[in-house]
């Protein structure tokens, strides 16, 4: 691949990099990315490194399909609205007031308290120039952060590889993904992330199995070395013992019980799994998980109406969960679309895939209400609504100021951040 | 040949063997063991139907090539064409996994994995099952063939050519990327070229590209003008290019170390890559012929080369099938534990392939390599456990590993027979005694004489066998 990025990185790699601690042995499991020192012997470095402050995670959503952006955010004051959506349209008197021509969707009440309650933010009329219709193509510019259609690495794997490389393990568990797949935006040069519906990254096979478990802490713990011994085995035996203790406190994260009600879809449960692993003290730094089901090429009204109801009550119980753990100042969750939806209805009382949609933030560090400018509905193009925030200013913002990463660095180009985070 | 030294070839030029293939080896001697392996065109290979047809696919793309489809068809076929390619490969990744397994020429599957981490291409980037159908085809039919002719075809593969943008590479607009990969990857390696050269030998390949037809020439687009490329000067085109890399006695040194490293160990010294070097020079770049070399050499059956690498994923997850002798495996479990344990078949981290050695080992991918082995002895989990996690592992066989053929064939009864059979099957060599007893210890820990003929003993048999399976010993080959 020929991306100009990727060559600086090679270089980058070639630097020879080194780990501390060349004869004793290192802990892999620790909750501060040790492992990228330039200098071996530069054992201050082993409590602070470049690149993310070490106590912050960001959750990524994926509001997967398309969110219909309009019947989100609704322009309630809109003639063009009502005109183009005679069957679907949200009724004034039923939205839930932002400000005095913006409302929220009716069903979306925990996203409403949120938002009074400062913990919630949006990013109006969000989008990308020469808009792509595809759900494959959108989303994959949106995870790449690219539209020149031949980068296939993802914006996080290249924050998490700008943060640093190493001569050891890449840590994947920096970024978890809750799906079969990482998704690509964690995909960077040697980045990959782990999935966790990947039950074999975290579990220790011998969890049910004490008798088991034993005889391999005693064949490890036990090994005694040995003049001309493999370095491979004492470095298998070190890896192996730290692996069943990261299991060990991975299956204590999901165990514990959470304060707030979250939904009982599979959505739901995702967020709770994931304030289970941030309150567990893992080093993970990057969640993503996916809410389907917006692609409402028909019947809409009920389909959005749903989707945004267990959107809000999931949001809302993952920050009263997170602000009860005491965590919520360390948590930012952005959730996207891929793109959103056309003004005009279509005939089975949906809408078809359009462009610009909103986003939100939700977090303890947010700066609240509306950001940016709703699209215009009196100047559309073919029929759609034109964006008035790239995407890829949003995602500025969140390099720069909430994981410490130089957006240039990784969006390859210079972008201006939107301020969207309290310093 | 020693029985340590044919095991240590089978694991090397292989995927492991059984005791009974070690010793039938071994009874041929170095030479004729070596030869064995090498000269496999006359092992009958059991015909596996390809993965897929190509007919469906190639109907799809032929509507997205014809300008007079709409843009609502494209869109509508696109999505198709995208889906039906992404069941093929997961079909192509089951195949060679099953290829790998039972194929009696182990060497060919073995080369053709080697090839296909040093000519990469990945399908998030190709977006065909077809094309990379093809290129693995290709790079079986020359596993062991002339370096010449996988250059050269190579240079022509329709994955290939996509995956390092040479569909882009135009004589009014030059792509480097397949120069570049080409000198610094797949030949001469880092610092024996200049930025000129790459310039230059990417004007030679310009022009080369690949359509549903297959590859062709654009002569519009192919720079015929004088280039100049290790200070030679000509009209070279990209077969041209092809033969000054190979006089460039950097490509015979980088292929032979690279060979040395893959099959005996890392950081061979200079003299001993030059040997390798030499045999490739002197035989036209033969492949078997350096392999040939390679295997017979005292140097590959030395202390330093045996049980001194990390198992790739892919040769951990065949390898266990293959010694325990199991049959009904799932193919696409097996594909989906090694891309766990951090070896996605036709998805290379990048363009590099996969690094290897102890960049193999993370704590996750460990704990991936353990719960693999776990799953492969003891059959599938309990339906409902591990609910907390998410789906749950690969499933890898339907049903546990039973042990009962194995323990009647050998005559196994008493639990130390039981135990050193199977470390000597599995690691190919002997445990110190304190670590054997602990294996031991498993199985016959909680049970008033395991005897073989209980469910309770069985089960002890398979535990005590994932005990020795997860022993950083197991690791190593």
């Amino acid at each position: 691949m020929s991306d100009r990025p990727l060559r600086t990185r090679r270089e980058f790699l070639g630097k020879g990099l080194t780990l501390l601690g060349l004869g004793a042995t290192v802990p892999l499991f620790i909750d501060e990315l040790a492992w990228c020192l330039e200098d071996p012997l530069d054992v201050p470095l082993l409590t602070s490194r470049p690149g993310m402050p070490d106590h912050r995670v960001l959750v990524v959503i994926h509001l997967a399909g398309g969110n219909d952006g309009l019947n989100t955010v609704v322009p309630f004051r809109a003639d063009e609205y009502y005109k183009s959506r005679p069957r679907i349209a949200i009724r004034p008197q039923d939205v839930l007031r932002l400000r005095g021509d913006l409302g929220l969707h009716p069903e979306a009440r925990d996203l409403k308290a949120l938002y009074d309650e400062g913990d919630l933010s949006v990013v109006l009329g969000v989008g990308y120039p020469n808009p792509n219709r595809s759900h494959f193509v959108s989303q994959e510019i949106w995870e790449t952060a690219s539209l020149d259609g031949k980068t296939t690495s993802g914006w996080i794997g290249r924050a998490l590889d700008h943060d640093c490389t190493k001569d050891d393990p890449a840590p994947a568990d920096l970024a978890v993904a809750l799906s079969r797949e990482p998704p690509q935006s964690f995909q960077g040069e040697i980045f990959q992330g782990l999935a966790v519906s990947e039950l074999q990254g975290l579990r220790f096979f011998a969890e049910g199995d004490p008798d088991l478990a034993r005889a391999f802490v005693r064949l490890h713990e036990g090994r005694v070395e040995r003049p001309g011994d493999s370095t491979h085995l004492s470095y298998l035996t070190r890896v192996g013992l730290d692996a069943r203790v990261a299991a060990d406190k991975m299956q204590k994260a999901l165990e514990r019980r959470v304060t707030a009600e979250f939904p009982r879809s599979s959505f739901g449960q995702d967020l709770a799994t994931v304030s289970r692993l941030i309150g567990a003290g893992l080093r993970t730094r990057v969640y993503s998980l996916t809410l389907g089901g917006f692609d409402t090429h028909s019947g809409q009204v009920g389909r959005h109406g749903r989707l945004m109801r267990e959107l809000g009550q999931g949001l809302r119980a993952f920050v009263t969960d997170l602000r009860q753990q005491g965590q919520l100042d360390r948590v930012l969750v952005m959730a996207f679309t891929e793109f959103g939806r056309r003004v005009q209805e279509n005939a089975s009382q949906g809408t078809d895939h359009g462009e610009a949609s909103p986003l939100f933030l939700a977090g303890g560090k947010i700066r609240p209400g509306l950001h940016g400018q709703p699209p215009d509905l009196r100047y559309l193009r073919r029929g759609d609504l034109v964006y008035t925030t790239d995407f890829r200013e949003v995602y500025a913002s969140v390099l720069k100021d909430w994981m410490g990463v130089e957006p240039a660095s990784v969006l390859g180009r210079a972008v201006r951040p939107l301020r969207l985070i309290q310093a | 040949m020693g029985l340590d030294e044919a095991a240590h070839l089978l694991r090397r030029a292989g995927f492991s063997a059984r005791p009974e293939t070690i010793e039938s080896v071994a009874s041929l001697g170095r030479e004729g063991a070596v030869d064995r392996l090498l000269f496999f065109e006359s092992i009958p290979q059991p015909l596996l139907p390809s993965p897929f047809s190509e007919d469906d696919v190639l109907l799809l793309e032929r509507r997205l090539a014809d300008p007079r489809t709409s843009a609502d068809e494209r869109t509508v076929t696109e999505d198709l064409l995208r889906k039906v390619n992404q069941r093929h490969i997961d079909l192509l990744r089951s195949w060679w996994m099953t290829r790998m397994v039972r194929t009696p020429r182990p060497l060919e599957e073995k080369m053709t994995l080697l090839w296909h981490g040093h000519f990469t291409s990945g399908f998030r980037e190709v977006q065909s099952s077809r094309l990379l159908w093809e290129q693995n085809s290709f790079l079986r039919a020359n596993a062991v063939g002339s370096f010449r002719t996988l250059l050269r075809g190579i240079s022509r593969d329709g994955a290939m050519l996509r995956y390092l943008d040479n569909q882009l590479n135009v004589k009014r607009n030059p792509n480097e990327n397949y120069a570049r990969e080409l000198m610094e990857l797949f030949t001469l390696g880092e610092g024996r070229y200049s930025e000129e050269d790459i310039r230059e030998a990417a004007r030679a390949f310009t022009g080369w590209g690949c359509d549903l037809e297959g590859f062709r020439v654009d002569a519009s687009d192919h720079d015929r003008s004088t280039k100049t490329i290790f200070g030679a000067r000509g009209r070279f085109n990209g077969d041209e290019v092809i033969e000054l890399l190979l006089r460039h006695p950097g490509s015979s040194r980088h292929m032979a170390r690279k060979l040395w490293e893959f099959f005996a160990h890392r950081d061979p010294d200079v003299q001993l890559v030059e040997r390798f070097a030499q045999v490739l020079r002197e035989t036209r770049f033969d492949i078997r012929l350096a392999l040939r070399a390679i295997f017979l050499s005292d140097e590959f059956y030395s202390a330093r080369a045996m049980f001194s690498q990390i198992k790739s994923p892919v040769s951990l997850v065949v390898g266990a099938v293959r010694l325990l002798g199991i049959k009904d495996f799932r193919p696409d479990g097996l594909y989906e534990n090694a891309r766990l344990a951090g070896q996605d078949l036709f998805q290379p981290p990048n363009v590099k392939g996969w690094d290897g050695d102890r960049k193999w080992i993370t704590s996750s991918t460990l704990l991936s390599r353990y719960e693999y082995v776990h799953r492969l002895v003891m059959g599938p989990a309990p339906r409902g456990v591990d609910a907390r996690y998410g789906r749950g592992p690969a499933v890898v066989t339907k049903r546990p590993y039973d042990p009962r053929p194995e323990l009647e064939e050998h005559g196994l009864d008493r639990p130390e027979a039981i135990a050193l059979h199977y470390v000597r099957l599995l690691l190919q060599r002997d445990l110190p005694p304190d670590r054997f007893f602990v294996i031991l210890g498993v199985l016959t820990s909680g049970k008033t004489g395991s005897s073989t003929s209980t469910e309770e003993g069985l089960d002890a048999v398979r535990r005590m066998i994932v005990a020795i399976m997860t022993l950083p010993e197991f690791q190593l080959e």
